[in-house]
């Protein structure tokens, strides 16, 4: 019996837009409030970069980029991150996943697990330049960057293992 | 058709890669609008609804269940209560003296700022930008701006308002600068968050120590004088032999943070000229 239900099918082209737009306010929700419950204070799970990902694959260009700006949107509405930073980060991250996911093996594990750990260290490095401390403090944060990454890229694998069967059909 | 969309593609890459140095260029400040404050509403109603059940089960079970150490925490609180009872005293009777003598000097008299209190209900960003969401908002006056405080000290300022919450810059913040007074040699300087601390640059000859406690200076910004910041913990010299880099550690413990108290004062740097200045009140009369 399946204990959660099917979010497949928000990750395919032909979905309701309205539905698919409605998906991110849960996702919102539980990336800022769900988590931050179950993780410990210094680990950070970047529910929303590993979405991106998907829906920059899964989707077309323009809702894609609709609902990653819009998340991007969502996401400077909490925290003290500097006006843009998201959308800049997300808007690319869209636009180059789209460009090039014609390239990429999508039916190896690894080329998910690369893609997604890439994006999110893009998410990382703006972030990091936005902060504008001095190179030392990249350093001092080290562990937590890449536990983070870490945490990402496992989020990624569950979501990729639960969604097996669509993205299969990419292949 | 498909190099006229994959031309449209490129220029859609170049523009949003572009887009990052005229955002670098930019202000760099959080932002608030009607969008932002639209997702906000959005969002919040979901954030209170788990937060008030997580509230009610511990309730439940702190109040109801979970009582084997009530007893004793009740007689050790009741000590604590009659020390902080007697210490109290004592401070209302130095409040006293003070004002008395402020008024002998011919100093102006520090009128008591108007406060709400607010839990916090959600944690409003992930690091590096860590922020927390607290349940009042614009409906109990809170605005941009206004400083924050907990039961050990600052916590930080608000940064954006809905109608029934703010969320709230964390003092540790890298964007959070607030003008300091060291207790002990009345030293100022500018604090600014680092994460997991805060940092001061001070000349080499500035008198500091481990263990000194850091204090709001009251002069920038809407915090009122003499409220704790935090205590130094570490010292480094820079190879330039001017400054020296003081590591303050935050007395409040954000991962602990429930209930803050908002000060409901604005614009205190006009306020402070008008109401320290007595020629002025007559130049206003």
């Amino acid at each position: 019996m399946r204990l959660v239900p099917s979010l497949t099918f928000l990750l395919h082209d032909n979905s309701k837009t309205y539905l698919q737009l409605l998906a991110l306010l849960p996702l919102v929700f539980f990336q800022f409030s769900v988590t931050t419950l179950l993780l410990p204070s210094y680990v950070v799970c970047n529910l929303i970069t590993v979405w991106v990902v998907f829906n920059a694959v899964l989707l077309r260009l323009p809702k894609a980029l609709t609902l990653a700006l819009l998340l991007a949107l969502l996401l400077e509405t909490h925290g003290a991150a500097p006006r843009g930073l998201y959308l800049c980060a997300y808007g690319t991250l869209v636009v180059v996943l789209h460009l090039f996911r014609g390239l990429i093996a999508w039916n190896m594990l690894s080329a998910w697990l690369t893609v997604i750990v890439s994006s999110e260290l893009w998410v990382l490095v703006l972030e990091h330049i936005s902060l504008a401390m001095p190179p030392t403090a990249l350093l001092a944060h080290s562990q937590q960057y890449l536990l983070r990454l870490g945490v990402t890229c496992l989020a990624g694998y569950v979501l990729l293992k639960y969604t097996h069967t669509l993205t299969r059909r990419i292949h | 058709m498909l190099r006229t969309s994959r031309i449209a593609r490129l220029l859609l890459l170049a523009v949003l890669l572009l887009a990052p140095l005229l955002f670098f260029s930019s202000s760099m400040r959080p932002h608030h609008d009607r969008i932002t404050g639209l997702l906000q509403e959005l969002v919040y109603p979901l954030e209170y609804v788990l937060h008030a059940s997580i509230t009610l089960a511990k309730r439940v079970w702190y109040g109801y269940i979970d009582l084997r150490d009530t007893a004793a925490a009740n007689a050790r609180l009741r000590v604590r209560l009659a020390k902080l009872q007697t210490r109290l005293q004592l401070y209302e009777e130095k409040n006293a003296e003070s004002r008395r003598l402020r008024a002998l000097l011919g100093l102006s008299q520090r009128s008591p700022i108007e406060t709400v209190a607010a839990e916090v209900v959600a944690q409003a960003g992930s690091f590096p930008f860590l922020a927390v969401r607290v349940n009042r908002g614009s409906r109990a006056k809170v605005n941009v701006g206004m400083a924050v405080i907990g039961a050990a000290g600052v916590v930080g300022r608000v940064l954006r308002v809905g109608q029934r919450h703010a969320d709230v810059q964390l003092l540790t913040d890298s964007g959070f600068y607030i003008d300091i007074l060291v207790q002990r040699t009345r030293l100022r300087g500018m604090l600014r968050g680092n994460l997991h601390n805060c940092v001061l640059q001070m000349p080499q000859s500035a008198d500091l120590r481990i263990g000194d406690t850091i204090v709001t200076s009251g002069l920038v910004g809407n915090f009122p004088k003499g409220l704790p910041i935090g205590r130094v913990v570490r010292i480094s010299y820079e190879a330039n032999n001017v400054a020296q880099q003081i590591t303050v550690e935050p007395w409040v413990d954000y991962r602990q943070l429930e209930e803050v108290s908002i000060l409901l004062q604005r614009s205190s740097v006009t306020q402070r000229i008008v109401s320290s200045g007595s020629w002025l009140h007559e130049g206003v009369r």
